[in-house]
């Protein structure tokens, strides 16, 4: 089985900058939020976690939100919570070499069958959470990624044998043509 | 740090009412079984990790920091890439620059020259 990271794939709402008011507004049903205002989606563009997401409830249904301006980074709104947003990055933007480790229970938690589990393709989804500290530096969460079924729109957090230092992973940005990653 | 060894069917006892039973010893992992009143929470410490990260994290994507971002139609310069650096080390801020064609653009602090940790 395979893994990508590129949201484009699979599609969520979209928020455009093109807009009079920035944003892009799309057929119902649409949710309330507090970053965005009313946003439109897709029936088929929410994924699921059955088991929710540690510590925040209302993280049950969400919806991917892509933003122009912060591409390759991309929003996941809570339908439940308008105040729920979460930041993330596709991890094979940040860290092509990552290792995912799915156990017998987070792959139940979303329908994904056995075999193995490549870096390039259109099967899973992985998203590392981002959080911004006071200082507004980045760091990713590669301890307990976001891993989306395509085919079932089924999500688990699936904690990672990894050590603690992978909770705030920092995240580094350069301009290529100055000094590449 | 309390050292100690057990085997298997072994307990030890925390405070008046906790035990910690070694239930099983396997190549690389022990199982173990945790008797404790319910008001006291009994979770896999990543777990309680990831838990906390999480509420961080949730505070994030509605911060000023992201807010200021999509309110000025700001954009990260071409060419932008993005890794991961160490653990343990300073990542660098990632801000994106304003367009400059926007008047009304609220003021936001530029992109630093490099990574740099």
């Amino acid at each position: 089985m395979e893994f990508s990271g590129m949201p484009g794939i699979w599609g969520g709402a979209k928020v455009s900058a093109a807009s009079s008011d920035g944003l892009a507004r799309t057929a119902m049903p649409s949710v309330e939020t507090n970053l965005f205002g009313p946003l439109g989606f897709e029936e088929d563009q929410v994924i699921r976690l059955r088991s929710g997401l540690p510590g925040l409830p209302h993280s049950n249904r969400l919806l991917p939100v892509s933003q122009p301006a912060i591409e390759p980074f991309l929003f996941f709104q809570s339908i439940d919570d308008p105040a729920l947003t979460l930041l993330a990055v596709p991890l094979s933007v940040a860290k092509n070499d990552f290792e995912l480790h799915l156990s017998a229970e987070d792959r139940r938690e979303i329908d994904f069958g056995g075999g193995e589990i490549h870096r390039s393709g259109t099967d899973l989804g992985v998203f590392a959470l981002v959080s911004v500290g006071e200082d507004r530096v980045p760091t990713a969460n590669l301890l307990a990624p976001l891993v989306i079924c395509f085919r079932t729109h089924l999500a688990v957090q699936a904690i990672q044998p990894v050590d603690e230092s992978y909770l705030r992973y920092p995240i580094e940005a350069t301009v290529a043509r100055e000094e590449p990653c | 740090m309390l050292i100690t060894r057990r085997k298997e069917g072994e307990a030890l006892v925390i405070g008046d009412s906790i035990e910690v039973v070694v239930l099983e010893v396997g190549q690389g992992r022990v199982k173990l079984g945790v008797t404790a009143p319910p008001e006291v929470a009994v979770e896999r410490k990543e777990w309680r990790l990831v838990l906390n990260q999480n509420r961080s994290a949730s505070g994030s994507a509605a911060s000023a920091f992201v807010q200021g971002i999509l309110s000025a139609g700001a954009q990260f310069p071409s060419g932008t890439q993005f890794c991961l650096g160490t653990p343990g080390t300073k990542g660098s801020v990632f801000l994106p620059k304003p367009r400059t064609e926007s008047p009304d653009m609220p003021e936001i602090p530029p992109l630093p020259d490099s990574a740099g940790s």
